[in-house]
């Protein structure tokens, strides 16, 4: 459903993002584990289309990022890790201009408002976002970019800044969405969400993608029976590499 | 802190300022542009206009060059108070005030920090107003001495102007015990200003005075400091040294009692009360549902364009509706047409709307350019959420343009429309006027799309810190623009002021029957509002993307 592939980032001669690709099957949910600065951001920037890659190619479903940017842009929800609302409008004005940016029938609203009431934001929703806390502006561009039943949701640390019931709402809601067929790719520093809710995980240092399979995979591949978090820091831990490049 | 050290840091502030100014402009023609070129543009148009008036006027009696000089003074002054006071009150609430109130600053030192950036460009507009004083002093034969009072009289105006904006903006500040929005000081600040300018024409609603001399210059008008100042230079050209010390020493006076009473007013109040500007805006209650996109406003204009488009004009004009505030360019402007407009004009030469109008002119660019500016304003970050949807570069600049044209030439169709009732304009004269009228206010909000991305327009606050990307080969399109300016002046005082005198253009038209003028204006609209728009269009939409992509690869956006 979503193809990386061999994607390269510069920025004034140093390798954001060094060729770096995987495959994500229909329905998968991805876990894109990685320290501060390992390009995670950029890497799903380059997903989105927002970034033009170095080199390399995205592909959503059958259309090219490159090729046909707007086919492949609809069909794409991303979340980034600061939350894009527009302050003077209120919750459920932003909802419906999420949806009539992509053109969407009315019924997609009642979803929504499913979703509000989901979040618990059911009563904060006529009040202009400007009054919201961070956690509910995540919550409230989560659930405007659900409007246009992406086929591939791309989420950058959306954890951050959401109080443990909404992490647990979100975990809840990725899992239906999932069941759906929808291919959700996430970025997180918190291990064991990874760890409860992701099919794959793939771990980025320094441009590089390191590491990229299930939890069993990798623990056979480090020869380890230990948890994501002692996985993640042998892995991103140079010293305690063993012999892979 | 002594007033001496005080000073100096103030000074190393304005450094910092400017280095952050010019760091923002990316490219040095667009800086050539908009700090040398556009000004100096504006400055010959207004100059041609009035020069040209005061010399056709040099045989006319001497009561209506000096009923000219006042007239131009007051209209000038009240649209002066009127930017006076905005640019005062954005300099007072701009975000990092913080960072001074913290610091152990009086309120007196807060204040002045502030208005250090605008007091330059206030200045600008002495200078607009010498060419007419210095045409009025040849026709006078003036003695020697006159010039330099001139220049004294028209800067001590403009400096008073701005101490009594500071002190109105302060006033409201200080006033009052609740919580201020940005969105009621604005509006109270503006409703100010309307006042001034009404109020005098009310105080004056007796029986008109058929003599322009007896009304702007009479007793009742003598306190308001713009009139002081034309008082001191008609008295000045005709030689009469005394008449013409007495509003110089009055003016002086007016200015240092409103300096040092905003002084005052800042010293007790200003750290208290400068915290409790807060923004403004409240969303009604909703139905409690997400409402569907049926039945929405605007619907008319909207139709031809694309799903994404229309979302992105509504969006932006809801939020629009909770910050009226940034319409209020536009009823200012109606507001002092109207005075402008009810002014007796003796000769019925149309030269005393002739020299005002440009005023106009320029007051309909600022409101228009003004929300423009502000519809790019929201899409710092948030252009990243459009980017990722399925939406053009070209997409979100229409969107644009039609969020300003909507409110544009609803209003400017409306003063029209009016006007044409006012004189009797015949059925299909003011059709055609409307359609012209709507041809021209098109080509003008397409035209402030590049200068609202180049984020520099012609509010100066805002220049200094927005950052401008404009690649040197696209500037150099934006240069073409300036004589355009000029020429979109000309073209609305020529086509309204035969408005003004006879009600319509093409009425003028009908009585004199000259086809020329028809043809004249008509091609001439239809030229200036085409260049106007692919000049626009191109520049706009390359300086968009080129600015998206640079905001994204610098990491700007992060
Ligand atoms: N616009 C940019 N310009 C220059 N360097 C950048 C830019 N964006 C990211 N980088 C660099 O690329 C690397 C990866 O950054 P990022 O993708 O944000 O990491 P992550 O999201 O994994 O924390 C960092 O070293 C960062 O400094
Ligand atoms: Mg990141």
């Amino acid at each position: 459903m979503l193809v990386a592939q061999s994607l390269v980032k510069t920025f004034n001669g140093t390798h954001a993002v060094d060729h770096v690709s995987f495959t994500l099957k229909e329905g998968e949910l991805f876990g894109f584990l990685g320290p501060n600065g390992a390009g995670k951001t950029t890497t799903i920037r380059m997903l989105t289309g927002l970034l033009t890659p170095t080199s390399g190619e995205v592909w959503i479903g059958p259309h090219s990022m490159q090729k046909s940017p707007k086919e492949a842009k609809r069909r794409l929800g991303y979340l980034p890790d600061k939350p894009l609302v527009y302050e003077k409008l209120t919750g459920r004005e932003y909802i419906r201009f999420m949806a009539e940016l992509y053109d969407m029938p009315d019924d997609v609203l009642e979803q929504a408002e499913r979703h509000l009431e989901e979040f618990e934001l059911k009563d904060a929703a006529d009040q202009m976002i400007s009054g919201y806390s961070h956690g509910m502006k995540q919550k409230i561009a989560l659930i405007g970019q659900l409007t246009h039943r992406p086929e591939v949701l791309l989420l950058d640390e959306p954890t951050v800044g959401l109080d443990p019931k909404g992490a647990r709402t979100l975990r809840d809601i990725l899992r239906g969405l999932c069941s759906q067929g929808v291919t959700i790719l996430i970025s997180t520093h918190l291990l064991p969400i990874a760890e409860m809710l992701c099919d794959r995980v793939g771990i980025m240092e320094k441009g590089h993608l390191i590491a990229l399979g299930t939890l069993a995979e990798l623990q056979a591949e480090y020869s380890t029976s230990a948890g994501l978090e002692d996985l993640f820091l042998q892995v991103t831990d140079p010293g305690q590499r063993g012999g892979e490049a | 802190m002594s007033w001496r050290e005080q000073w100096h840091k103030l000074r190393q502030l304005r450094k910092w300022e400017r280095l952050m100014a010019t760091r923002s402009i990316k490219s040095r023609t667009v800086w050539v542009l908009l700090r040398i070129v556009a000004p100096l543009a504006v400055f010959a148009f207004v100059t041609l206009a009035s020069v040209t008036t005061m010399l056709g006027l040099a045989g006319a009696p001497a009561a209506l060059q000096a009923g000219l000089i006042a007239l131009a003074a007051f209209a000038a002054g009240a649209f002066l108070l009127y930017v006076d006071i905005m640019v005062v009150f954005n300099q007072l609430s701009a975000q990092p005030y913080e960072i001074l109130l913290a610091a152990p600053f009086s309120g007196r030192f807060v204040l002045m920090a502030r208005l250090a950036a605008a007091v330059r460009s206030v200045f600008l507009y002495a200078a607009l107003g010498l060419p007419l004083a210095i045409a009025y002093g040849i026709i006078q034969r003036a003695p020697v001495w006159y010039y330099p009072l001139a220049v004294v009289a028209l800067i001590l105006t403009v400096a008073t102007l701005l101490a009594l904006a500071t002190l109105i903006v302060l006033a409201v500040l200080c006033s009052g015990r609740h919580r201020i929005t940005r969105e009621s000081l604005a509006f109270v600040s503006t409703g100010i200003a309307i006042a001034v300018v009404v109020v005098p024409r009310l105080i004056e609603l007796g029986p008109v005075a058929q003599q322009v001399q007896s009304d702007l210059l009479g007793p009742a008008f003598a306190w308001i400091p713009m009139v002081m100042g034309a008082r001191a230079i008609i008295a000045g050209g005709l030689g009469q040294g005394g008449a013409a010390a007495m509003p110089i020493v009055l003016l002086a006076a007016t200015c240092a009692l409103a300096t040092w009473m905003a002084m005052f007013l800042a010293d007790r109040f200003l750290h208290d009360r400068i915290g409790r500007v807060q923004e403004g805006g409240v969303a009604k209650r909703g139905s409690g549902r997400v409402r569907t996109s049926q039945g929405r406003s605007g619907s008319l204009l909207l139709r031809p364009f694309s799903p994404a488009i229309r979302a992105m004009v509504r969006k932006d004009w809801t939020r629009l509706r909770r910050v009226p505030s940034e319409l209020l360019g536009f009823a200012f402007s109606v507001v002092y047409f109207w005075v402008i407009l009810m002014h007796p004009d003796p000769g019925q030469t149309g030269a005393l709307t002739g020299t005002t109008l440009p005023w106009l002119v320029v007051l309909v660019i600022f409101s228009s350019n003004r929300l423009t500016l502000s519809s790019f304003g929201i899409e710092r970050e948030q252009v990243v959420l459009l980017l990722s949807a399925p939406v053009s570069s070209s997409e979100i600049l229409q969107a644009k343009w039609l969020y300003t044209l909507g409110p544009s030439l609803l209003w400017t169709e409306l003063v029209v429309a009016v006007f044409d009732v006012i004189g009797r304009t015949p059925l299909d004269a003011s059709l055609w006027t409307a359609l012209l009228t709507a041809w021209i206010v098109a080509g003008a909000t397409l035209l402030s799309l590049p200068f609202a991305i180049s984020g520099a327009a012609f509010v100066p606050r805002r220049a200094a810190q927005r950052a401008i990307y404009v690649k040197p080969g696209s500037s150099l399109s934006l240069l073409a623009l300036a004589p355009y300016l000029a020429l979109q002046g000309a073209l609305m005082a020529f086509s309204m002021a035969p408005l003004v005198g006879g009600g319509g253009f093409f009425a003028t038209f009908l009585v004199t029957g000259r086809l020329w003028h028809v043809a004249l204006g008509v091609g001439a609209s239809l030229l200036v509002a085409a260049l106007a728009g692919s000049i626009g269009w191109s520049t706009g939409s390359e300086a968009w993307r080129h600015r998206s992509l640079m905001m994204l690869q610098s990491g700007s956006l992060e």
